[in-house]
């Protein structure tokens, strides 16, 4: 499976419960569904967080945002991992109906 | 375009080479007025701030984001990471004392997009296959059986580790041509066991992706995730990194 996420990220969409999650709660309060499905927004959305907090000119000292902050990142790309699968799982089970029937 | 004014904090966005066009509609981190400053040979993007701290928020990663997307539309920006608050005094001191390694690579990177591929590798099935025989090791004392678990996971680890190099290479061979400079991380003890940016000029964009695209058909045991252009974050620091304790690279 090929999740292809091209041009801009996402910037209109309704606020997705799961995404407010992993930007505002701590590690221990983040509960992910395992039957949910990402969308290519929120994966566009994870993408994003991984370049814009996670590389970049750095001036030394002057970084505001928290250790924390970079470790709810590192889940977002756990839990897109995770969906990934779902999905693929998903499209196996399709594709097995479909040739059965 | 302005003097830097000192003791004013600012939140920088990039540094780049020229002043360029930006929409008057464009608003930065909060919704603050994009600014563009001299700093020294450069052009800072940036925004004048009043407050303490940047608050990370989904819609303050995004607007910094579309900032330095903006910019890239006319030229090549050095990205900073979200979340710098900076004296006007900070940024010149940091643009004089790297100048030139900042006009270096803004050389390196001029014409340029990063585009990123992440490859998930599901190898439970294989994982469970190595782990140790739990009823040899009920057979032997509590200190062999230690033992013969941290052999079993080194070797599992030594495997694991040789394969996604192996993966790595085949994704290095299959860009080869297409990109400028490539940053490719390995991580053997996770799903998601590749994490690579190429840095492929415009001209080179079309056949990049024409590429890629036929990565699932030649690896179907692989999960690839495409995206871009992105601006060069990824290539912004190599030599400039502030490496810290706290494990961010």
């Amino acid at each position: 499976m090929n999740l292809l996420v091209h041009g801009p990220p996402i910037t209109s969409r309704a606020i997705n419960k799961r995404l407010v999650a992993i930007m505002s709660s701590p590690f221990d309060q983040i509960t992910i569904d395992g039957e949910s499905n990402f969308e290519e927004s929120d994966i566009s959305l994870l993408e994003t967080l991984d370049h814009v907090l996670n590389r970049g000119l750095v001036i030394a000292g002057e970084i505001t945002i928290s250790v924390a902050d970079i470790d709810l990142i590192f889940i977002g790309l756990n839990v897109l991992v995770s969906s990934v699968e779902k999905a693929n799982e998903v499209l196996r089970e399709r594709d097995r109906l479909t040739s059965e029937g | 375009m302005k003097s830097v004014v000192f003791d004013k904090k600012f939140y920088p966005y990039c540094l780049v080479g020229q002043t360029v066009g930006l929409s008057e509609l464009l608003r930065g981190v909060d919704g603050r007025e994009v600014l563009q400053r001299e700093v020294g040979t450069l052009t800072a993007v940036l925004s004048e701030w009043d407050d303490k701290k940047v608050e990370l928020t989904r819609e303050n990663v995004l607007r910094h984001d579309a900032v330095v997307r903006q910019v890239l539309e006319e030229a090549t920006p050095l990205p900073f990471r979200f979340g710098h608050l900076v004296t006007a005094h900070q940024l010149e001191s940091y643009v004089e004392s790297k100048s030139e390694t900042l006009q270096s690579k803004l050389q390196h990177l001029h014409n340029c997009v990063e585009m990123s591929v992440k490859i998930i590798w599901n190898r439970e099935a294989e994982l469970a296959s190595q782990t140790p025989e739990t009823e040899a090791m009920q057979k032997v004392g509590r200190g062999a059986a230690f033992l013969m678990s941290k052999q079993a996971e080194f070797q599992a680890e030594q495997s694991s580790s040789s394969e996604v190099a192996a993966i790595a290479s085949w994704l290095k061979s299959r860009t080869s041509g297409l990109v400028r400079d490539e940053l490719v991380v390995l991580r053997p003890a996770e799903k998601l066991v590749v994490s690579a940016s190429f840095l492929v000029e415009r001209s080179s964009l079309a056949a990049y992706k024409n590429r890629t695209a036929l990565f699932d058909e030649e690896r179907s045991d692989l999960h690839f995730l495409t995206s871009g252009p992105w601006p060069p974050y990824s290539f912004s620091n190599n030599e400039l990194e502030f490496k810290t304790h706290l494990g961010v690279s």
